[in-house]
């Protein structure tokens, strides 16, 4: 292994290290949370590291994106007018000594944990083997889009529902309010303009090219919600005072496809999600049914928990 | 030292780092933060070992491990955020019930 490359692992594993100390130690969110921005961008970097550009593409998009944008909606609408308001365990504040044997248990931890990936990694225990046996077999091939969609296809379906049902949680917790003034902002109306309609086609192409090349369903979604997000803040898309029913339609429509071709399948398969001679097609009906009813999820889940404070103040 | 072991390490330390954030800190949003952080760093741990010495080609199964975890922690996290707003405000309703419901 040469130099270069074990100095740029270095490099990069020591900016994460160091940002995920700074998020710990921060001293007020802002801050933190946009260092958890920053140390999802590099998280990226590593991921392609390791060979891993699926979860590159997803981490940037979901892990530094969305959560990010989620995390700073909801400290937008505390800070303003509940600033002051304090939780019971808000003000409950480990004193010094619980603080330093807390750490010291969380050292212990990571050293155990860091000797178990010095002992451990002699063996390999993966199901590489089995999975690479059965790739010819599947009618795609990138083998992560093989394993998530054909192999471990069940693992998939429950995800669509956890993201749906995340989102009736929402729903069910936070009101949507109507802004009150609309302020008008031109240079944000451009970029959208020339921003969105390129990621909405990129998102399609990222569904497509996900079957043989680095993309897939979720990447395609989460690059789908980003551009309802930016459409929103540029006052392309109003926001829903009520869910009405193409919002529903969307939502559902991810879980439907799954459950849907797996009932067909089974009718003429006699195994549920069995895929059968035309098995491309039927996973890319899947994937783009997901695709829309994954971007739209992300992005009602990003709107939802908007107060009508802050909506006055955008 | 090879690159994985490189990345299995700092991923333990990512790992300390969130479960130390998630249960020191006394704000919630940090919980929720370091809740994230801790999930990132399993992912990477998990990523990293299954790149140990003999792996020729790409481990398909531990990266939709971690893709699937990633998108159940955004679930996860905009779930508690929700909690997290709605608790803020039944409190200031509760202790100023003359302000209006926000």
């Amino acid at each position: 292994m040469d130099y270069l490359s074990l100095g740029i692992d270095l490099l990069l594993t020591g900016i994460l290290v160091t940002i995920a100390f700074f998020i710990v130690v921060a001293k007020d969110n802002l801050s933190a949370i946009i260092l958890f921005i920053a140390y999802g961008l590099m998280m990226g970097l590593a991921w392609v590291r390791l060979s891993a550009p699926d979860i590159a593409i997803a981490e940037i998009a979901l892990g530094a994106g969305v959560t990010g944008a989620m995390l700073i909606h909801a400290f937008a609408q505390v800070t303003g007018g509940l600033d002051h308001v304090k939780i019971a365990f808000d003000q409950f504040e480990l004193p010094r000594l619980a603080r330093a044997w807390l750490s010291v248990c969380c050292a212990l931890v990571v050293i155990g944990l860091m000797l178990t990936v010095l002992l451990m990694f002699k063996h390999n225990h993966s199901l590489v083997d089995v999975v690479n046996a059965q790739m010819p077999n599947s009618p795609v091939k990138n083998p992560v889009t093989a394993v998530l969609l054909n192999f471990r296809g069940f693992d998939t379906l429950m995800e669509m529902a956890v993201l749906f049902c995340a989102l009736c949680g929402t729903l069910i917790l936070t009101d949507a309010h109507v802004p009150k003034t609309h302020h008008e902002r031109p240079l944000l109306r451009l970029l959208a303009l020339v921003l969105a309609p390129p990621m909405i086609l990129f998102s399609g192409y990222l569904v497509w090219v996900g079957a043989d090349s680095p993309g897939g369903a979720f990447q395609a979604g989460a690059l789908l919600a980003s551009a309802a997000v930016l459409l929103f803040i540029a006052g392309f898309i109003k926001r829903p005072e009520k869910i009405t029913m193409p919002y529903k339609v969307f939502s559902i429509i991810g879980l439907g496809c799954f459950i849907g071709m797996g009932a067909f399948l089974a009718m003429s398969e006699e195994v549920f999600l069995k895929y059968s001679s035309d098995g491309a097609l039927q996973m890319l009906l899947i994937e783009l049914g997901s695709m829309v009813s994954i971007g739209t999820i992300l992005f009602l889940l990003l709107l939802l928990g908007k107060s009508k404070q802050f909506d006055s103040m955008s | 030292m090879s690159s994985y072991v490189i990345y299995g390490l700092s991923a333990c330390c990512i790992f300390g780092l969130g479960m130390f954030s998630l249960m020191a800190n006394h704000d919630l949003i940090r919980k929720i933060i370091g809740f994230n952080l801790a999930g990132s760093g399993i992912g990477l741990l998990i990523v990293s070992l299954a790149k140990g010495p003999g792996a020729v080609s790409v481990d398909a199964v531990s990266h939709t491990f971690v893709l699937t975890g990633l998108v159940i922690s955004i679930a996860a996290t905009a779930l508690y955020l929700s909690i997290y707003v709605r608790l803020k405000q039944e409190v200031n309703h509760e202790h100023d019930p003359s302000a209006h419901h926000q």
